[in-house]
């Protein structure tokens, strides 16, 4: 094929990558092929010894700041998701937009903490609770005013609260992770969106 | 050779090829497909990849009327070449040991 499908359909295979990332790519290829040329290639000759577009764009899909993000939700691949999403915005039009997609995300971040420090909160206080339980009925058994029945009933009851503390702490631990994944795939989201309507503005290579 | 194995040299080929002078993305290619036998296409992911880790600079130089991006080794480029260089040493050992025939002789 030419210099100029190849890029096309480089491009196209491309439009859901950070802009800067695919801008990138796409000088990269077109340098190449151009630099092939000089060397005293064809333009049909340097493209079909290289791989299809649509292949080399799922390799940069693959290792593009939002896969790594989605698959690895570390808070430093978030927050580089983050900055790619903002490379999309970088257009004058979509800054207001922009703006207030960050203001949403930072709310709904915020309202996501909150819940988990309640929880947190929570469960410290039934962690508390139940050991005071339990460390009151030892004290009553040794003080002889109740029977050994019903305390074992009280210890028992805590172990089980502590249990489920411990249940909900893996859980607490298990939905952050999830609301990490979540907001590298909204971020994504939005990148494709925006990628979209580019698309249809006509942008050419 | 094993897919997987190739990977792990095109690092150390790339960035052996950036030390000896910077170079652009059409030479780096050249010098390590007649080594390595990937496709042609398949270095702008490592290179982009060496860049982003801090192992190159990049700068443009203009070039017949256009503009060529050029590859720089870093220090932290170095670094990693270096240590990629004393791994491929324990290699060697391995490849000599593999390459020798019952007699502890070398195979040609």
């Amino acid at each position: 094929m030419t210099k100029q499908q190849f890029l096309t359909r480089l491009g196209n295979a491309l439009l859901s990558l950070p802009q800067e990332e695919r801008a990138q790519a796409l000088n990269y290829y077109r340098e190449y092929i151009e630099d092939a040329v000089e060397a005293g290639r064809t333009e049909e000759e340097v493209t079909a010894s290289m791989d299809a577009p649509e292949t080399i764009a799922a390799q940069l899909r693959r290792e593009s700041a939002f896969a790594v993000a989605a698959a690895k939700p570390t808070p430093r691949n978030t927050s580089r998701a983050l900055i790619a999403a903002l490379g999309i915005l970088s257009l004058p039009i979509t800054l207001p937009l922009g703006i207030a997609i960050i203001a949403i995300a930072a709310a709904i971040l915020a309202l996501l903490l909150s819940l988990v420090i309640a929880a947190v909160a929570v469960i410290v206080a039934v962690v508390v609770m139940g050991i005071m339980f339990g460390l009151r009925n030892i004290w009553l058994l040794g003080s002889g005013a109740v029977t050994g029945g019903s305390v074992a009933f009280m210890i028992g009851s805590g172990l089980i609260g502590l249990a489920l503390s411990i249940l909900a702490v893996m859980a607490l631990v298990l939905l952050v992770q999830g609301i990490c994944r979540a907001m590298a795939g909204f971020f994504r989201w939005i990148g494709q969106k925006l990628a979209q309507k580019r698309e249809k503005g006509g942008e050419t290579v | 050779m094993d897919p997987q194995m190739k990977k792990g040299f095109l690092d150390a080929c790339v960035l052996a090829v950036v030390e000896k002078e910077d170079a652009y993305g059409y030479n780096v290619t050249q010098q390590t497909i007649n080594l390595l036998h990937v496709s042609e296409s398949s270095l702008y992911p490592v290179l982009r990849r060496l860049e982003q880790q801090g192992c190159f600079e990049t700068y443009n130089a203009e070039h017949g009327g256009r503009l060529r991006k050029y590859y720089h080794m870093t220090e932290l480029g170095r670094q990693r070449l270096a240590q990629l260089r004393s791994e491929m040493n324990d290699l060697k050992k391995i490849v000599e040991f593999i390459m020798a025939d019952a007699e502890g002789n070398e195979e040609v």
